[in-house]
């Protein structure tokens, strides 16, 4: 065995706090290191030039690396080492950057400490075995969980590659959030006008198969080949028979309040979500429907002219492999309760921004009117108040929820255009107008009259005027001075947030959010819409706050990431699977139940023992279902489960070394 | 200060925009102006303050403000602001507002050898007297 180590300085990111000459000098002393040496830059071409001459020199067959962490360039040396005729799983790598230099600041300790981090990699490498994956089949059909712009698009682009999608929508019709709107910044495009085409193109795709008021129930399996069971919850409405013409939900006598209009109206217990809904066909809400909470009624049965509801309807399982999955969940919005000096939820004439784009949208509760909620009176004097919950620490979320500030200033763009005379104040921090074409946005509604005045809102309180209205008290920071409005209505651009159950829907695909809840790529900047699941992609604001543009792109590039992967038709498969040692197996199957990707069975070994023949159970593998993640190993009672790349023998030798 | 509150009327708005021939809608609030002011020590209300002022409407605020009297009209502040709209013309144009409302006699000097006459030119503008 010849080792050749490599110490990094990853230009000064190592270097500053790391002796790193030092370092590659006194491995050289240890037992079968014949090579070392520093590089500035290892994961350059001539950094790896270096390694490649340095294996042909000096006959090498183990490389152990000082550098940054694996995650970031693992494969790098192992294409290199496979390149050079090596298994690509005889290179270790020790992580001295983000676990050396970048945390400490001594550096005479950091130097120790990295010393002792290349050593234990030395000695890993001393009984590293080769490994190989095997070719897995893909399964190429795609599932995107979400109906919003996010899933439609991303189901689109893959179905328009030639590979069928289904897309999955809880929500009795497909659409999302972007269908409550009225129109999208910056080019004032009615959503609906641009929503509604794709909508339809997505129902009518031959390769698209919608599942509305549906939810995932299970996933299992692995990139290529995930088992997932739906949920198609019943719709007690045959969509077969049913031709849309909605004389039930005319006649349907249960009124409950609209979530699609954030409350502020009623929709019957038999409904379709709005009236551009795809499909256009109406379930029966069955916790508000009287039938189904008293057994009277059935009006909606009685006047179906195509017979078409069916109140024994059962929910469905539908089982079904797909290749790869788009996560585009989207989002809710903060219903800011809790911040009490804004008075929302006390008085009629807070509103949210989403409500007031209910009120702007021509099928919304006002039709396109924007009226005050106490009186059903024009509003003539509106405050906006910027960043409600959002970069607040204390009670809100403290990430910036990111097109409040251009949603403010198209409100006050069409409140101006609809209604002439009306006077928008808008309380803000920052404005933030990082996008094409926003700034100019921002311009024009300055210009058309919105007043910009810089501070936060301090208070919203009722005047107690004869008229009901509200005075927001703040201080414009350019004034100098405390400003106080008397308004007729006061709309608040409250802070986006995961959807309630974010959490369920990532332990269920199996992926990681970050502290606010949030979805995590797997790398901010070089694999925004990978997960750390592979197979697993990312569209939408479930990702992070997002405007509609970006969303439309990433959902582009998440179909692409799935595309690729149904045009390679192949996975490599994990080669640092698990591995039993049959001979010491006890066969006590502690290891099945916690293996999360079921690739552990029971089978029977027959062996001579003492001139008998015995049949005697043990464990085995699924090499395909097998990701790695070692929780058998670490189980084993008696050591017969070892993990491919970290046996225990490896482990022990970095402990031994030390 | 409290709104509703009196802004100005439509016909001192049309003056104040013949006069200056600027948009102060443009103006985003960067506090240039103020920044390289050198009398600000002096000014009841700053240069970023006239314009947002001048933005909402608030002429009265304007019009009783020391400010006016006080710019130098040096033109730091137009040379540098980022939007082209003259902080330095908008006070002009506030000034010949209320001047255009009071007597406009002519013009006595005293001592000719003595007044440059960029300040005379400058003294013309803000009193005309």
């Amino acid at each position: 065995m010849r080792i050749g180590v490599f110490i990094c300085w990853c230009g000064s990111n190592i270097k500053n706090m790391v002796d790193v000459e030092k370092v590659a000098e006194e491995v050289k002393s240890m037992p079968r290191v014949v090579y070392s040496q520093d590089v500035q830059y290892l994961c350059s071409e001539v950094g790896q030039a270096d390694i490649s001459k340095a294996i042909d020199e000096h006959n090498l067959d183990r490389v152990v690396i000082g550098a940054c962490s694996p995650r970031m360039h693992e494969t790098t040396f192992q294409k290199l080492l496979e390149g050079k005729g090596l298994n690509p799983y005889y290179v270790e790598i020790a992580n001295i950057r983000e676990q050396c230099s970048w945390v400490h600041s001594d550096k005479e300790k950091a130097t120790e400490k990295a010393l002792e981090l290349v050593k234990k990699a030395v000695a890993k490498s001393y009984y590293s075995i080769p490994l190989s994956s095997d070719l897995l089949e893909v399964n190429k059909k795609a599932l995107v969980v979400g109906g919003g712009i996010a899933g439609i698009q991303a189901a689109l682009d893959i179905a328009d590659a030639g590979y069928p999608v289904d897309l999955v929508e809880r929500e009795p019709s497909i659409g999302g959030r972007m269908a409550q709107f009225d129109k999208t910044f910056p080019t004032l495009d009615c959503s609906a006008c641009i929503l509604t085409p794709k909508m339809v193109e997505a129902a009518t795709h031959e390769n698209i198969n919608l599942y509305t008021y549906s939810e995932i129930e299970d996933v299992s399996g692995y990139v290529g080949n995930f088992k997932v069971k739906i949920k198609q919850k019943a719709k007690s409405v045959k969509a077969d028979k049913c031709n849309g013409c909605g004389d039930c939900i005319e006649k349907c006598p249960k009124k409950v309040a609209n979530e699609f209009d954030e409350g502020s109206s009623k929709r019957k217990a038999i409904y379709t979500l709005f009236p551009q809904a795809v499909p256009n066909k109406p379930v029966i809400d069955r916790d508000n429907c009287i039938y189904f909470e008293k057994g009277k009624c059935g009006v909606c049965q009685k006047i179906c002219p195509t017979g078409a509801i069916d109140y024994e309807e059962q929910d469905e399982i539908i089982e079904s492999e797909y290749g790869a999955i788009i996560a585009a969940t989207g989002f809710d919005v903060k219903k800011p309760n809790d911040l009490a000096e804004y008075h929302y939820g006390n008085h009629p004439d807070v509103i949210t921004s989403l409500d007031l784009e209910r009120m702007l949208n021509a099928s919304g509760p006002t039709e396109g009117k924007v009226v005050r909620p106490s009186t059903g009176n024009t509003p003539k004097k509106i405050v906006f108040i910027q960043c409600v919950g959002s970069r607040d620490r204390n009670k809100g979320n403290p990430y910036c929820s990111k097109v409040c500030c251009l949603y403010t200033a198209k409100h006050t763009l069409l409140l101006n255009e609809k209604f002439p005379g009306t006077e928008s104040y808008v309380f803000n921090i920052d404005v933030r107008t990082a996008g094409k074409g926003y700034e100019e946005f921002y311009e024009r509604a300055r210009q058309k009259g919105a007043n910009y005045l810089r501070g936060q809102v301090s208070k919203v309180e009722p005047l107690e005027d004869e008229d009901n209205r509200l005075l927001v008290r703040g201080y414009d920071s350019s004034l100098g001075e405390q400003v106080e409005i008397e308004a007729d209505l006061v709309v608040l651009a409250t802070s986006i947030e995961p959807k309630a159950d974010s959490g369920d829907m990532a332990k269920l695909l199996g992926i990681s959010s970050n502290e606010d809840g949030f979805f995590s790529e797997a790398h901010p900047k070089l694999k925004p819409v990978e997960t750390q699941s592979q197979g697993i992609y990312l569209a939408g604001v479930c990702q992070g706050p997002k405007d509609i543009p970006e969303t439309v792109s990433q959902a582009s590039g998440a179909s692409a990431k799935a595309i690729t992967l149904f045009n390679k038709g192949q996975v490599e498969s994990v080669p640092t699977t698990a591995v039993v040692n049959k001979d010491i197996c006890s066969g006590c199957m502690q290891c099945k139940p916690v293996c999360p990707y079921e690739a552990i069975s029971q089978e029977y070994v027959v062996e001579k023992v003492a001139g008998k023949q015995v049949k005697r159970p043990v464990a085995s593998i699924n090499r395909a279902l097998c990701q790695g993640c070692g929780a058998c190993a670490g189980l084993c009672r008696s050591g017969a489960m070892d993990l491919g790349g970290f046996t225990s023998r490896q482990l022990m030798a970095e402990v031994d070394i030390l | 200060m409290r709104f509703p509150t009196k802004t100005a009327s439509n016909n001192e708005r049309e003056e104040f925009n013949d006069i200056v021939q600027k948009n102060v809608k443009d103006c985003y609030q960067c506090l240039k102006c103020s920044s390289g002011c050198p009398l600000t020590a002096h000014m009841d209300y700053y240069p970023h303050q006239v314009m947002l002022l001048a933005k909402m409407g608030l002429f009265d605020q304007i019009f009783e403000s020391k400010t006016l009297w006080v710019c130098a009209s040096c033109l730091a502040c137009s040379s540098r602001c980022p939007r082209d709209l003259e902080p330095a013309k908008i006070m002009e144009g506030f000034r010949t507002m209320i001047l255009r409302d009071r007597d406009q006699g002519n013009v006595e000097i005293l001592d000719t050898r003595k007044v440059p006459r960029q300040a005379l030119i400058a003294s013309m503008r803000k009193f005309r007297r």
